[in-house]
């Protein structure tokens, strides 16, 4: 099947282009507009997106492989990604990382069975002042910051985040 | 124009020149694997570094450029220290498997460890595991973790063949080169990615596990695919050419050539006529040239010499043209009917590959004043279709799609006289004699290439079992007819030769002319 924009993606994508002197400039955004369109970043995808920005796609593939950000296969629903950088790493994040592990029987790294949740480590997210953190990327594309957390109450912390979870769209069926 | 000192030697270059290329003028040269002198400078193995004295760190010399009154050292303790740590860092995930590595001996890795390096390794932990026997394209294997990340293939592929297949995907020590899926290095050009490989990574499917390279002898020699004749090192060992590596010339192919060219030295191994053949029954030397003479004698008394197709090849070298052309003149006489065969015209591309797939048409050219009123292969086929000739005389094997034809017009001749190195299947079975020709491995000879660049090859081995230069065949059998040709050396037809013709004596190669920068 081949891949298209949704028209809300295609405004945004034609934004993102305008704004750079190059197409080859406008990559790393376009991949992430991408990701949050398609779930994840296929090779179909890396092609689509070369097509689209008129760029060879061992262009696309260097640059999709070199970032972490852009996730090579499907991930959970909410992809949570827990900064263990130095101010969180002094404030708790190491253990918060561990308690996402133990309640979410997954291994960092790894994604739940039901794709409901992908858990990964992080590097600073620049919220130091406020660690620990961790950042979610929901499968719709929003990105959202959870900051000055208390491992404590992680049990509410992950209420909240099942609440979420059942209107979005699973990222193994969004292409 | 800046004078700048490199390790005390005073140097004048032009402004933008690197402080590499100013230490080569120096007579320095800067250890370097990513820099290639063909190619954009990325800067990213940091090899070259250098000491400029004033700057707090040391530069890369294949990036940074000269100022007026530097002071540069190339050889301090400090460059050979940084030296030493660079390539313990390349070293960290390299296998080592210069046994089992077709570079070794001829490995960047390998002679800067041994110059630079030449401790044991230090690390203790497991070395980083990639992908080690990747058919990255049909010609090339790819091994991960002998490469060092340079860049050199992937700028080669967007900045010489524009093609772009490679790419570098991953990052850090997971790091490897690759094509986008589903595509492959698959250019004109592919195996040139081997060559500009400092290291094993890269390593070419035709010549993989042939030969330790310490053990073929090279020769300067010209490629013999197309009219563009790109200058090649030829590699053999005992007589059988086992490799062509393209050699640089700025005039004619830089440091490329085009993957058919380069595996075209198969043909100077395969199907070789060996050994003079009279009525398919071998012959000596003495004899052949005899039963050569008395036939075509008897052929031209009969029915003249516009009975009498002589064809000449575009794969000879001027000299043996030379000779062709005395021959006919001399031995056959006024009125023969002069043919030239060889390969047809294939594709051509804006890079080298030139759609004549001959080397030297152009020669032919200057030798025989022109090559109007000088038939092609299907002139041939339709002369001897319409029965106009009595005998043939031919040198060289190629004839394109003229071919069914001519060999079934050859049936019908009295007597049809086969000069060329290879037996050209059927060919050899209707020539009443053969005669067998060296190749341009095995001899001396010159090319004109498609821009009027006159080049000479150099002889890699004796001609194989009988053979010998056309030139020498020529002389014997109008020897024989009663016709001595004046010449003992090629020298003596050179001489001759670039009188006779407008073509302008072969300069030295530029390789041997000015220091081509270090690939
Ligand atoms: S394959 Fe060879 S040329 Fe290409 S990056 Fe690796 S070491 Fe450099
Ligand atoms: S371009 Fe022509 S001369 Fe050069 S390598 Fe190819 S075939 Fe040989
Ligand atoms: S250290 Fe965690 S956000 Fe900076
Ligand atoms: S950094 Fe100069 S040769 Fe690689």
């Amino acid at each position: 099947m081949a891949l298209e924009f949704s028209d809300k993606s295609e405004d945004k994508f034609n934004e993102i282009v305008a704004r750079y002197p190059d197409t080859h400039a406008a990559l790393l955004p376009v991949l992430l507009l991408a990701q949050s369109e398609f779930g994840w970043v296929s090779v179909e995808v890396m092609d689509y997106v070369a097509t689209r920005l008129n760029l060879n796609p061992a262009k696309v593939l260097s640059t999709a492989t070199f970032y972490t950000m852009y996730n090579k296969q499907p991930v959970g629903k909410c992809h949570i990604q827990v900064c263990t950088t130095l101010s969180c790493a002094l404030n708790r994040g190491y253990e918060l990382l561990e308690l996402f592990e133990d309640r979410l029987e997954i291994n960092v790294g790894e994604t739940t069975h039901d794709y409901g949740y992908t858990l990964s480590e992080v590097e600073c997210l620049a919220a130091c002042g406020t660690a620990p953190m961790f950042q979610v990327t929901w499968s719709d594309g929003e990105i959202e910051y959870f900051e000055d957390i208390d491992p404590d109450k992680i049990d509410g912390v992950l209420e909240k985040l099942n609440a979420r979870l059942s209107d979005l769209p699973d990222t193994r069926r969004m292409h | 124009m800046p004078v700048l000192t490199i390790n005390g030697t005073e140097v004048e270059v032009d402004r933008g020149t690197t402080l590499l290329k100013a230490a080569a003028v120096a007579g320095y040269e800067v250890p370097h694997f990513c820099y290639h002198p063909a190619l954009s400078s990325p800067a990213n193995c940091r090899m070259c570094l250098v000491e400029v004295e004033g700057a707090p760190k040391l530069m890369p010399g294949c990036y940074n450029q000269v100022n007026d009154g530097m002071i540069v050292h190339t050889e301090s303790d400090r460059v050979k220290r940084a030296r030493k740590a660079v390539l313990e860092f390349i070293l960290v995930n390299h296998p080592v498997d210069c046994p089992i590595c077709d570079k070794a001996g001829e490995c960047k890795l390998q002679d800067y460890y041994f110059a630079y390096d030449a401790q044991e390794s230090r690390m203790r932990a497991e070395k980083q595991h990639k992908v080690k026997v990747y058919p990255i394209g049909p010609r090339v294997v790819y091994d991960g973790e002998r490469c060092i990340l340079c860049t050199r293939c992937i700028r080669f592929c967007e900045e010489i063949t524009g093609t772009g297949e490679l790419t570098l995907a991953d990052r850090g020590d997971k790091a490897e080169v690759r094509t986008f899926p589903g595509q492959d290095l698959d250019n004109d050009y592919s195996l040139c990615t081997v060559d500009v490989c400092p290291v094993g990574a890269l390593t070419s499917r035709d010549f993989r596990f042939k030969r330790r390279v310490w053990l073929l002898t090279s020769t300067d020699s010209v490629c013999t695919g197309c009219e563009m004749g790109c200058n090649i090192h030829l590699d053999h060992f005992r007589n059988t050419t086992e490799r062509y590596r393209p050699r640089y010339n700025p005039a004619v192919n830089d440091y490329w050539m085009c993957d058919d060219g380069r595996l075209s030295y198969k043909a100077l191994n395969e199907g070789r006529l060996e050994h003079p053949m009279l009525n398919g029954a071998q012959a000596t030397w003495h004899t052949i040239a005899g039963a050569a003479a008395s036939k075509l004698a008897a052929v031209i008394e009969k029915n003249g010499a516009s009975s009498v197709g002589f064809v000449i090849s575009p794969q000879a070298t001027s000299e043996d043209l030379f000779l062709a052309k005395m021959f006919a003149e001399t031995a056959i006489g006024e009125g023969v009917r002069l043919f030239i065969n060889g390969n047809d015209p294939g594709s051509s591309d804006e890079l080298l590959i030139r759609a004549d797939k001959n080397p030297n048409r152009a020669g032919a050219r200057l030798v025989f004043g022109g090559l109007d009123g000088v038939g092609d292969a299907s002139a041939l086929a339709d002369a001897l279709e319409a029965g106009e000739l009595e005998a043939v005389y031919m040198m060289g094997t190629e004839l394109g799609a003229a071919r069914g034809r001519v060999e079934a017009g050859l049936d019908d001749v009295g007597l049809f006289v086969l000069q060329a190195a290879h037996q050209g299947g059927v060919l050899l079975d209707a020539a009443h004699v053969a005669l067998p020709a060296a190749t341009h491995a095995e001899k001396r000879g010159t090319f004109v290439n498609c821009d009027a660049v006159v080049q000479t090859v150099d002889q890699a081995y004796p001609p194989n079992a009988d053979a010998l230069p056309d030139w020498q065949i020529f002389m014997k059998v109008a020897g024989a007819m009663g016709h001595k040709l004046p010449f003992t050396f090629l020298r003596q037809i050179q001489d001759r030769m670039f009188e006779a013709s407008e073509a302008p004596e072969p300069e030295e190669t530029a390789t041997e002319e000015a220091p081509a920068p270090a690939e």
